[in-house]
């Protein structure tokens, strides 16, 4: 990583770049072999089993996704700085997944009352996708995501990051400074305990209900959103970052100027100016282990438009959280443990005064911990707990949900457990087994959505077929 | 006040962005802020997984970044990393490396298992007659400083050196061919792990 000494032209770059468009933020895939063209890494080397960075693979990602070492197409200035550095060969990569799924009991068919919708849903893909990841330019790198989803049968942005970073000596420590444009809150971050990669929780059949309540830092934000945030590590432990996203919603079309914009009532959920976040962690690293504590929040002020003006009355989110990390990579073994809390509080004055909530404001709570064992990276198991709890409003969670997806108790309350056994036979080829267990599903254990289903007919088997090349 | 708004200024001025140095300082950056993610800022790498470089043989460091860069050295962490580590390394540039780390103050010796240290002085001073072991000490020296192309193995990563030997053994590791024919093809794992301990500690 040389010196980059053309300061203003990093700022002007910032300051002039809007991140990009995304639609689909779908099951993260950071684990890419773009990466492993680049930097001629095998997957190893940055992580435990994708998609879990180790300590290493978290500072290739702080360092900007640029360290390479292939042949590149390169030129200086007169001035003797670095004017562009491509590499010859793109990194480009690709992922398919494949997928079988059942469900304890099959859903209802939407369509015949007394029907049943197929269950041993197979999908073919569930998912593919196309990166770049890596280099775009001196200290500037990018981890761009195109998906294809079986459900909407298109294209779309999913996961974008795109980031500059370079170094500092901040009170006689080395500290990298970056920024990073992104398209989903925590998709940045380079622990596995925040929402966007959050290991083992990271992988979910595309083919089962999942509940209904989520918080909005907990991917909800996901494609809708632009974020510009600085980051600083300082002394190769402590992480800060702060910044701000607004609404960039893919699929809208503004009836009157026939455009991707502007947003206007025909919207929903729009933030209204900025909606902050912050981020701070800090990580020990000993032999083999490394430990890391963490919070994170956001906050939202969203209009909920959906027919009425992007003026007004708002609802607010504000999501603080806190995380942990904890792994041991041995030759052998490999252990990890993440865990997360999210607190949401929800005033809803716009939705309060429309009547679509029952209360002005509401709480939301989200714990999830999980742990993943792999031996000689070849064959692997994890558990995870998961729960949601939060406050009762009828005019949020109700029956009106239909079958599978509503609560007769009015209430986003769920909670379970997913058990996983993994097998690699290559690193960059992983077969999932997972089974997920719901105890309360939508507030409810036994026929909770008002219409006969209990939380125990969504138990899902979810087999996966997941390769990168 | 006064000493308030210096410490202010030479706050202020630490937040250097880089600037253009000499060659010694490149060779400085590249170690610290590249290799230095996994071997540590000065080569004294925290885990055992990667091999500390302080004070190390700068011949020996020579050899194994060329071996790298020809894949005549193949052992499964080279594959995975060295290999493309050293892929684009120059001649001058490998140079500079060893002769940084070999500036760098080696790291202290950690004690391990009293019973393994003894053991393995013993075979390290005066080798396994009986399993055609040679003394490990006539070659890397009575400090296990090393020599030359021979490395240091003083203070360095038990478990690392443990791996090295099992793949020297199994050779899995060839680039050294003395280590498998004189030294590994005969030792048992504990007579490894034993000698390892040994050399940690110093």
């Amino acid at each position: 990583m040389l010196c980059n000494q053309r300061m203003r032209a990093w700022f002007a770059l910032v300051a002039g770049f809007v991140a990009v468009s995304a639609l689909l933020v779908s099951s993260d895939a950071s684990a890419v072999p773009s990466f492993g063209r680049q930097t001629g890494f095998a997957c190893e080397a940055c992580h435990t089993a994708f998609p879990e960075l180790t300590p290493f693979g978290r500072r290739f990602k702080l360092n900007g996704y640029v360290l390479d070492n292939m042949q590149q197409v390169k030129t200086i200035t007169a001035q003797n700085e670095e004017a562009l550095l491509l590499n010859y060969i793109p990194p480009l990569s690709l992922m398919f997944q494949a997928s079988y799924t059942r469900t304890k009991a099959a859903l209802p068919d939407v369509t015949l009352p007394d029907g049943l919708a197929q269950n041993n849903q197979v999908l073919f893909p569930q998912q593919a996708s196309l990166f770049y990841a890596g280099r775009i330019a001196p200290n500037f790198g990018g981890f761009i995501q195109i998906t294809y989803d079986s459900a909407s049968g298109s294209f779309g942005f999913d996961n974008t990051d795109l980031r500059y970073a370079n170094h500092m000596s901040l009170a006689g420590k080395d500290t990298i400074f970056g920024v990073t444009a992104n398209n989903n809150p925590t998709v940045q971050d380079v622990w596995n305990s925040t929402p966007a990669w959050q290991t083992p929780f990271d992988q979910r059949t595309s083919a089962a209900p999942v509940p209904a309540a989520s918080a909005l830092v907990d991917g909800s934000l996901g494609g809708d959103v632009a974020g510009l945030s600085a980051y600083l590590w300082f002394n190769d432990a402590f992480y800060v970052e702060l910044g701000a996203y607004r609404s960039a919603k893919q699929g809208f079309q503004n009836p009157q100027t026939q455009n991707a914009g502007p947003l206007n009532s025909t919207a929903s959920n729009v933030i209204d100016g900025v909606a902050p976040y912050w981020r701070l962690a800090y990580e020990w690293d000993w032999n083999r282990n490394a430990l890391s504590l963490g919070t994170y929040g956001l906050e939202a002020r969203l209009l909920p438009g959906n027919g009425i003006a992007l003026a007004g009355s708002i609802n607010r989110f504000t999501d603080t959280a806190l995380d942990a990390q904890y792994q041991y990579l041995g030759d052998d073994h490999l252990f990890s443990v993440q865990t997360t809390w999210i607190h949401e509080k929800q005033r809803l004055d716009a939705s309060f005064a429309a009547g679509a909530a029952a209360n002005p404001s509401d709480t939301l709570n989200t714990f999830r911990l999980g742990g993943s064992y792999y031996y000689r990276r070849r064959y692997g198991a994890a558990l995870g707990y998961f729960t949601t709890t939060g406050s009762t409003d009828a005019g949020l969670y109700n029956a009106g949900g239909g079958p599978v997806t509503g609560s007769v108790n009015n209430s986003p309350d769920s909670r379970g457990w997913v058990a996983e056994l993994d097998y690699l036979p290559w690193q960059n080829v992983k077969f999932a087994l997972q089974y997920t267990i719901y105890n309360k599903f939508n507030g409810g254990t036994s026929n909770y959505d008002g219409f006969g289903r209990n939380a125990s007919d969504n138990n899902t088997v979810y087999l996966l077929a997941w390769i990168n090349f | 006040m006064k000493s308030a708004s210096l410490t202010i200024a030479a706050a202020l001025l630490s937040i250097a962005f880089c600037t253009p140095g000499s060659a010694a300082d490149k060779t400085a950056e590249l170690a610290s802020r590249t290799c230095g993610l996994c071997h540590g800022a000065k080569g004294d790498s925290t885990s055992s997984a990667f091999p500390r470089l302080a004070g190390q043989q700068p011949a020996y460091v020579e050899a194994q970044l060329k071996a790298f860069r020809a894949q005549t050295r193949g052992d499964p962490a080279a594959q995975a990393y060295m290999w493309a580590m050293a892929s684009r390394l120059d001649d001058q540039t490998i140079a500079d490396l060893a002769g940084f780390y070999a500036a760098q103050k080696p790291a202290a010796g950690v004690p391990g298992d009293a019973t393994l240290t003894t053991e393995g002085k013993s075979i390290y001073e005066k080798g396994i007659a009986e399993q055609k072991v040679l003394a490990c000490g006539s070659c890397h020296g009575p400090a296990a400083e090393g020599k030359d192309a021979i490395p240091r193995l003083a203070g360095q990563h038990a478990p690392y050196l443990v791996k090295q030997l099992v793949y020297f053994k199994s050779l899995l590791r060839a680039n050294a061919p003395i280590m498998h024919a004189a030294v590994g093809e005969n030792m048992t794992l504990r007579q490894m792990e034993a000698v390892a301990a040994y050399v940690a500690s110093k």
